[in-house]
């Protein structure tokens, strides 16, 4: 019980930043993302516990949790993807002002250009940019070839590099 | 936009990070949820295998046995705190005699003796609590285990080897410790005028036979201790000494 528990009190500290970005991402909201993240680590515990041996890929068990509850959470809500965001408790404090308002506005950009792309691109992104996930572990997480991962890759920046020039010109 | 540069606007993302405190009150609340779920599980497990049990004719003996097992536990460890006086006081008078029954003959003034020792314990808390109606039937109950304990004691046929001796003396001391707390809070135990006359014959009895034995210098001296204590009616102290002959 005492190494279930530290193993896993290890994996939450790896995991839930990722985590907790990916679906914030994916609902735009902290305190959704809040809520999802958290659900996500109590059913990652409980299946964690009834197969801990069986559990192999550590980032496809908590992000396929994830995605899973993201798109209950569209579904049961029946919701439409809103793209907002609450950037004034994202960007770090000490930015002055100045350099303040133009982050904002480049994550602003980037994080809507991010919200209008389909699911895969987003993810195949998230994990490759922000998790730095390699080809092979992003092949290995979404049961999909590690060429099929990088054509995957190269037509998700593709299609932000086309979202973040039709924002532009918005 | 070059690539480079698109990598770099979506690096930007990284900065979302979660509260710090979130991060903490979430991993309490994993880890504490899960103790009360398997405190729960663990209740209702029990509950369900109540149920089933009820649901089949086929189990009801097993379960009549439980509950009436349950009853008995249940019972006996209540009495085993019963006070002389409470309502479940008689059942450990019983576990008592039933385990002076079982005990063998060498064994019985020690057990007996450590009964009168648990009387004087009982009466303790009773003089602590203040709960005077108590206090005389606990002081009869002491001074009739003191008397069987003598009657014992004395018996000539009583089978009481060095072993024996050794627990009397560890119980006899203890008696006299016990007695002298209880005394300290105002209780008057009385003479127990039966058992010092038992003790008396004992320790003289044993005196007797160390003498008829030979003794390295050692045990001598201790033997002349004992026989002091026994003059100045210490049985306990002697008692002692002679324990000190025999280990020697």
């Amino acid at each position: 019980m005492f190494d279930f528990k530290q193993t896993f009190s290890q994996l939450y500290d790896d995991y839930v930043e990722k985590i907790y970005r990916f679906v914030f991402i994916k609902v735009n909201s902290r305190e959704i993302a809040e809520d999802l993240t958290s659900e996500t680590f109590l059913r990652a515990w409980k299946r964690f516990q009834e197969n801990k041996d069986k559990i192999r890929n550590h980032p496809a068990f908590f992000y396929q949790i994830a995605r899973n509850l993201v798109t209950d959470y569209y579904r049961g809500k029946d919701k439409m993807k809103v793209i907002f965001a609450e950037y004034d408790q994202i960007v770090d404090p000490s930015i002055n002002f100045e350099d303040k308002a133009v982050f904002n506005s480049d994550l602003e950009g980037v994080k809507k250009a991010i919200s209008c792309l389909k699911d895969s691109y987003q993810e195949v992104i998230i994990w490759h940019y922000l998790d730095d996930l390699s080809i092979p572990e992003i092949a290995d997480l979404s049961k999909k070839s590690e060429g099929n991962v990088r054509v995957n890759l190269h037509r998700a920046l593709e299609a932000l590099k086309k979202e973040l020039t039709e924002i532009k010109k918005v | 936009m070059t690539e480079q540069e698109l990598i770099q606007k979506i690096q930007l993302l990284k900065q979302i990070k979660p509260k710090e405190e979130w991060v903490i009150s979430v991993k309490q609340r994993i880890f504490s949820e899960t103790i009360e779920l398997r405190k729960q599980s663990r209740f209702s497990e029990f509950i369900n295998v109540i149920n089933f049990m009820i649901s089949r004719p086929v189990f009801k003996p097993a379960l009549a046995s439980l509950i009436v097992l349950g009853v008995f536990i249940g019972t006996y460890s209540f009495s085993q705190v019963a006070l002389p006086g409470d309502f479940l006081y008689p059942v450990r008078k019983i576990v008592e005699k039933g385990r002076t029954f079982l005990a063998s003959e060498h064994e019985k003034s020690a057990v007996q003796l450590g009964f009168a020792n648990n009387r004087l314990e009982d009466l303790t808390k009773i003089a602590e609590a203040n709960q005077g109606r108590s206090l005389a039937p606990a002081i009869e109950e002491f001074r009739q285990n003191a008397v069987e304990a003598a009657q014992n004691i004395a018996r000539k046929d009583a089978n009481i080897n060095p072993k024996t001796v050794k627990e009397i003396a560890k119980a006899v001391k203890r008696l006299e410790e016990n007695k002298e707390k209880v005394e300290k809070l105002g209780v008057v135990l009385g003479e127990t005028e039966e058992l010092d006359n038992a003790l008396a014959a004992l320790v003289e009895r044993e005196i007797k036979d160390l003498k008829s034995r030979t003794l390295s210098e050692k045990q001598k001296i201790a033997l002349v201790e004992a026989e002091k204590d026994f003059e100045n009616k210490d049985y306990s102290g002697a008692l002692e000494d002679i324990l000190i002959i025999s280990n020697e």
